[in-house]
């Protein structure tokens, strides 16, 4: 297993040849609001609203918006912490949208996402997967098809939940107090059964080592670190899975600066020795443009623009990117910048406003961004942007 | 600029004699603020830097004792001499605050113009019909929309960039000499950040008082401070105004806490880091608070405290080795430039 998974990253690195690793497509969670005594559904809170973007092996991709945009929820669900409202999450080629449903729902889900369109006559493939699909489709029949996709749920589960992992934002409620470091790392790694009892000791060690914490520590409780070290046991603890994707959901804001900087470094570190793969969530622009690859700026629950980072920071496109890069205080008191102040706030994702939903914010409104809705369309080779008028700002 | 100085705090100490001991959250500290300017103060988490403001507005838990020797002269006066009552007529008046959380520092049961009223009624001889009119006055400077309906509404009613406005009406509602302001922008998001600095600017200009800004960010300091303060370990490490303090760091850590951070303005390859952690305030290391963290220590540096040295006119240090880090300075650049 673990030399396939050699040859595997080897090929994702090279820069020839990408390979996606994660592809959200057309992502939707929406959250009931109820009430009364019925707990009738009166609204919804539409937290992600319809977001794509995708992660190459090897690369880390930064996600970031501001608090209420949903990048947080795009983390959660695609973890399957939440169950997807709809959208399509593809992790190595592989559809897992069904992986947590009850098998009978999992079987209604291949049916309308895939079957459906496959049984109409003149049916095209739209992508990769549709026509991986059709081919088995065509080949085994309706049966072959659900039992590629349903058949042995539970060990797809397990698989999944090994391959990707998640280091939380607050390193004191993500460790269980009444467990002993070496218990809360060792608990997935047998659990999935990747090392035995006796070898435990040793692979722990090793883990802590690797993310610089002394391997006598492992029997301290979680209250005797500080909130780096902490931080840095919750980084061990996802690295002992051997995950394909590490998603860091504000992984350093809850630390201090001198230290921020020390696991920032530590993750980017372990990344190449380990060809690891990072969704970097974050609401901090300056740490983004430091550690990712990509960006993908989040507003409202939607994507507003994804470009190569250097794109993106030489020429963001969307007037929000630019407001929020404007808003980042700058740690030069010589350093002259172009200054927007956005005016109002976020508004609420019960009721976003009609077309753009940044239209009553953006300082470069025209008619048609209140009526409209811009679809996120390339503009340069890899820079995404929704916007009717790009670069206008 | 032979200015007397708003506000003089010399060798302040606070201590908090806890069940393990004597924790020195501050441990003489000396700055001052002059009329007009805004001194920024830098610190990580237990530097000592908000204990500082909360001393000089006498808000101590009764843990902490002021002790003896230091000094708060606030506009010829000695805050630490004063009584109470006089005491409390100098809070909210001559010097107000703003609080990092908003939501923890407005009370929930009453509204935004009821705790606006307040502080104008205590401190100013005015009928309840002027106040209110006084209150809404100052909703609308501060750019909340829709003021005489605001004014009615209780905090959980606004979000958390419109409760931190409030909070600014409520603090400059007696247009105080001197705003201390811990944090407050630390809980919004940036874009609301921008907003709330920017009204802060505009509301100095015109009012023309002093503020301290107390933060960890050292880009919210850079464009908005005058003057700042780092602290480290309750003690003042360097002092300088804005500029200096950026170009020409004369501590290390200073100059490791600037070159930590992610920033937008320039292509970094790595970031240092300062190692370590930031020490435990009840077990100080001996000599330098920052000797164990020091990527420039010598044998001196952990013996004996260096005291505050000044670099060049109005820049103070307190590293005996200061001289080295133009050298570190130079090999950074050198290694930039190939």
């Amino acid at each position: 297993m673990t030399e396939n998974k050699a040859t595997l990253n080897k090929n994702g690195n090279s820069t020839s040849e990408k390979k996606v690793l994660l592809k959200i497509d057309n992502l939707v969670k929406h959250f009931p609001i109820k009430a009364g005594v019925f707990k009738r559904i009166v609204a919804w809170v539409k937290a992600v609203d319809g977001v794509s973007f995708e992660v190459n092996n090897g690369e880390t991709v930064g996600l970031v918006g501001e608090s209420g945009c949903g990048k947080t929820t795009v983390g959660m669900t695609l973890l399957r912490l939440y169950e997807p409202t709809s959208g399509r999450i593809i992790v190595d080629g592989e559809d897992t949208t069904h992986y947590f449903l009850p098998s009978w729902k999992a079987k209604n889900y291949v049916r309308k996402t895939y079957l459906e369109r496959f049984k109409k006559s003149g049916f095209v493939p739209n992508d990769e997967l549709d026509k991986k699909y059709f081919e088995i489709f065509t080949k085994n029949g309706e049966s072959g098809l659900i039992d590629y996709l349903v058949g042995n749920l539970e060990e797809k589960r397990l698989a999944f939940r090994r391959d990707i992992q998640i280091v939380f934002q607050d390193p004191y409620s993500s460790l269980d107090p009444r467990m002993r470091v070496k218990n809360i790392l060792a608990e997935g790694p047998l659990a999935h059964k990747m090392i035995t009892r006796d070898q435990t000791i040793d692979r722990i060690g090793k883990a802590l080592e690797e993310v610089g914490i002394h391997p006598t520590h492992m029997y301290r409780f979680p209250h005797e670190f500080s909130g780096g070290q902490r931080q840095r046991i919750g980084i061990a603890r996802a690295l002992l899975m051997n995950p394909k994707l590490i998603i860091a959901d504000e992984a350093v804001a809850a630390l201090d600066v001198s230290i921020r900087s020390q696991v920032i470094n530590l993750m980017m570190d372990l990344q190449k020795e380990h060809d690891l793969t990072y969704l970097f969530i974050s609401h901090d622009l300056s740490l983004i443009k430091y550690i990712s690859s990509r960006v993908v700026v989040m507003y409202l629950g939607k994507v507003v623009e994804t470009a190569l980072k250097k794109d993106l920071f030489d020429e963001p496109l969307h007037p929000y990117t630019k407001a929020l890069m404007s808003a980042i205080p700058v740690p030069n008191p010589e350093f002259k910048k172009q200054r927007i102040i956005l005016q109002g706030d976020v508004p609420s994702p019960v009721n976003p406003p009609s077309g753009c939903p940044f239209h009553p914010r953006c300082p470069v409104a025209k008619p048609i961004c209140s009526t409209e809705k811009p679809a996120l369309r390339e503009i340069k080779s890899e820079h995404f942007v929704a916007c009717h008028f790009p670069g206008s700002l | 600029m032979e200015k007397q100085p708003l506000l003089t705090v010399r060798n302040l100490r606070t201590y908090f004699y806890t069940e393990d001991g004597v924790v020195k959250a501050v441990d003489g500290v000396d700055f001052e603020v002059y009329e007009g300017e805004t001194l920024g103060i830098v610190g990580e988490s237990g530097s000592g830097k908000s204990v500082t403001s909360l001393t000089i507005l006498r808000l101590l838990d009764p843990k902490g004792k002021i002790e003896e020797g230091s000094e708060i002269i606030f506009d010829g006066k000695n805050l630490l001499e004063l009584s109470d009552d006089e005491m409390r007529k100098i809070r909210g008046n001559e010097i107000a605050m703003i609080f990092q959380e908003p939501m923890v520092a407005l009370n929930p049961v009453f509204t935004i113009g009821e705790q606006i009223m307040e502080a104008i009624l205590l401190h100013q001889d005015v009928d309840k019909k002027t106040a209110r009119e006084m209150a809404i006055d100052m909703l609308r400077k501060v750019g909340i929309p829709e003021p005489q309906k605001r004014v009615d509404e209780y905090p959980h009613e606004l979000s958390g960039g419109m409760r931190q406005r409030a909070m600014i009406a409520m603090a400059l509602s007696c247009r105080p000499k001197l705003l201390i302001a811990d944090e407050p922008t630390t809980a919004l998001d940036v874009t609301i950040q921008a907003q709330i600095l920017e009204l802060m600017k505009e509301l100095q200009k015109e009012y023309g008082m002093a503020i301290i800004l107390i933060t960890h960010d050292v880009g919210v300091i850079a464009e908005n401070a005058d003057r700042v303060v780092v602290m480290y370990g309750g003690k003042v490490m360097e002092t300088s105004d804005v500029k200096t303090i950026f170009k020409k760091p004369k501590h290390p850590y200073t100059w490791g806490l600037l070159t930590s951070i992610p920033r937008l303005d320039v292509e970094q390859e790595r970031l240092y880091s300062i190692p370590g952690m930031v020490p435990d305030p009840l077990h100080f290391p001996q000599g330098c608070r920052f000797n164990t963290r020091c990527d420039f220590k010598e044998s001196k540096c952990s013996v004996e405290m260096p005291p505050l040295i000044e670099v060049e006119p109005g820049h103070l240090s307190r590293c005996f080795f200061y001289n080295k880090l133009d050298e570190a300075q130079k090999i950074l650049k050198a290694g930039e430039g190939a």
